[in-house]
């Protein structure tokens, strides 16, 4: 009769393959950038090699601040960075996952919103930028309203998806066993909406990532993007590529790190 | 069963008093159910059985509290039905566990945090031995069976002790041999408990084998053409000439036939 093993005994010894295979392409592409610019293919001033690149990161990162342009600059960079991505997103999240959740049980609510937030989700968020920089100025404010506006939408769909789509059982199961509305929101619908609503979030984070950058595109004085616009002014390539791995190293963790949190939660552990 | 109790144990449990409901399809009002009376006292056993589209699952949602209904009222122990509660336990026709729950975690939902930890835990044990459950309490719902599902479902309201167990065709979906093992788990844990349930079905051998009274309903518009005593002792002899005649003459009802005797509620 049984199909499965237990909960608790989950695989603990992941095979080699599973630990190699998420390396793979990461290799691939650094052996091909290894490979055009040591090869002479591609003039370092358009791509400089890996090591040039390495050598700019641990300046970038270890060095004395002050010592050379961008040296040590990268732990108040990314601090600046991270604050201002954590405020947007969670910006994001305290409007964007309720609001969803209401719209997908309620027909009158997702009426009501869903062709006012589809309007809005169809302008692209460079448009909102000049408008940012007369409401907030450059800065913080400016970035953080950039990122949470991207960073709503797909967690406000994802979660409008997930609460339209449980199977409506379950509520009246909850119900039946004697549970109000508000203890079956919490116990009932968010964990049976938990797979879209957590799409939702990467989906969002992803984003907030893209937003960071073009909000502090425009003149901070510290942040990633801001290292990055910085290092285009300089003709600093080595500094931009650095910049663009830095984020993707540092967006990768931030993933990691939220779906980790998240598995506090029974219904995301046992997904 | 429920009739052989004292007078105070025999009290109605459940009491529809004329209940109507109407539904709108495309414009047009269709009447599911139609002046639908009947009691069910305590500890019995009721089957409603009717075609597909006769309105009993409509029936079993509105004493569930699931659906509002137009017109008469259902009493729950004097009290009149407004919503779904505890006291009324459902077992659904499919599978509606919460996947992201271990079977233990499944039984002890609903109950209360007044028992304390250590209450609930002992509860659940109690009541996962009485469904033949002992040793999967850590399963998650997609590691067992069909079968074993619907234990746990069982198992989940029962746990609540309700005043009266609500069936929605819960054994539909297994195979004929699950299907009787559970008849005879559903059977014993009833005569157990005292348990009152009312349970829905298209299944004709279904309601003789497990019912003390069978309400025969007829479609458009959705009402209860007869109201039969399974007078037969237990357990069941489901070859003996009773059980096929109880059958025979059940069979002509749902077909329209057997002199159309009204129920009189």
């Amino acid at each position: 009769m049984i199909t499965q093993e237990p909960v608790k005994s989950q695989s603990r010894n992941k095979p080699m393959a599973a630990i190699l295979l998420p390396w793979l392409l990461p290799a691939c592409a650094l052996g091909l950038w290894a490979l055009l610019t040591m090869g002479g293919l591609v003039p370092p001033y358009l791509l400089p090699p890996p090591g040039q690149v390495l050598d700019t990161a641990s300046n970038y990162i270890f060095a004395p601040p002050g010592s050379a342009p961008f040296a040590g600059r990268f732990a108040g960079d990314a601090l600046a960075s991270l604050g201002r991505v954590g405020g947007g997103f969670v910006l994001a999240v305290a409007l964007g996952l309720p609001l969803g959740l209401i719209s997908g049980r309620l027909r009158f609510m997702r009426l009501f919103l869903d062709t006012f937030v589809n309007g809005v989700r169809a302008v692209p968020g460079i448009a909102w930028l000049p408008l940012a920089l007369v409401w907030f100025g450059i800065g913080f404010k400016t970035t953080v309203f950039l990122v949470s506006l991207a960073a709503f939408f797909p967690i406000y769909l994802g979660a409008a998806a997930g609460a339209m789509q449980i199977n409506p059982l379950f509520l009246r199961a909850g119900a039946m066993m004697g549970l109000g509305k508000g203890r079956l929101i919490f116990t009932v619908l968010i964990p049976a909406a938990m797979p879209h609503v957590i799409t939702g979030l990467r989906l969002g984070l992803g984003i907030a990532f893209a937003y960071l950058v073009l909000g502090e595109l425009t003149g901070v004085p510290d942040g990633l993007g801001a290292a990055i616009m910085d290092a285009r002014m300089l003709g600093r390539v080595d500094i931009i590529i650095m910049g663009i791995l830095l984020i993707a190293i540092i967006g990768r963790i931030c993933d990691l790190a939220m779906v980790g949190g998240l598995k506090a939660f029974k219904s995301v552990r046992r997904l | 069963m429920g009739r052989g109790l004292s007078d105070t144990a025999a009290a109605p449990c459940l009491k529809v008093e004329g209940l109507s409901k109407r539904f709108r399809v495309n414009g047009h009002h269709i009447s599911a159910l139609e002046e639908v009376s009947f009691e069910v006292r305590s500890g019995e056993v009721l089957g409603i059985l009717g075609p597909s589209g006769c309105g009993k699952t409509t029936l079993l949602n509105i004493i569930a509290g699931f659906l509002p209904h137009d017109g008469g009222r259902v009493m729950m122990d004097r009290r009149p039905v407004t919503g779904p509660g505890p006291e009324r336990g459902v077992v659904f026709q499919e599978d509606a566990l919460f996947p992201w729950l271990t079977v233990a975690e499944n039984v002890g939902f609903g109950l209360r945090n007044g028992d304390g930890k250590a209450g609930r835990r002992v509860k659940v044990e109690r009541m996962l031995d009485m469904v033949g459950l002992e040793g999967y309490g850590h399963y998650l719902p997609k590691a067992i069976s069909g079968g074993m599902k619907q234990r746990v479902a069982l198992a989940r309201v029962l746990v609540l002790r309700p005043a009266a167990l609500l069936m929605d065709e819960p054994f539909a979906a297994l195979d004929a041999q699950t299907r009787a093992d559970m008849h005879e788990l559903l059977i014993s844990l009833q005569r157990r408990l005292e348990q009152t349930v009312v349970f829905v079905t298209h299944d004709l051998e279904e309601a003789v084998k497990l019912a003390d009274r069978v309400l025969v309903m007829q479609k458009s518009p959705g009402r209860i053409r007869r109201d039969f005593a399974v007078d037969l002792p237990r357990p069941r002899n489901l070859d003996s000439p009773r059980f096929l005649e109880l059958k025979r003459s059940m069979y002509a009802s749902l077909c329209g036939q057997g002199g159309g005797v009204p129920a009189d509620g």
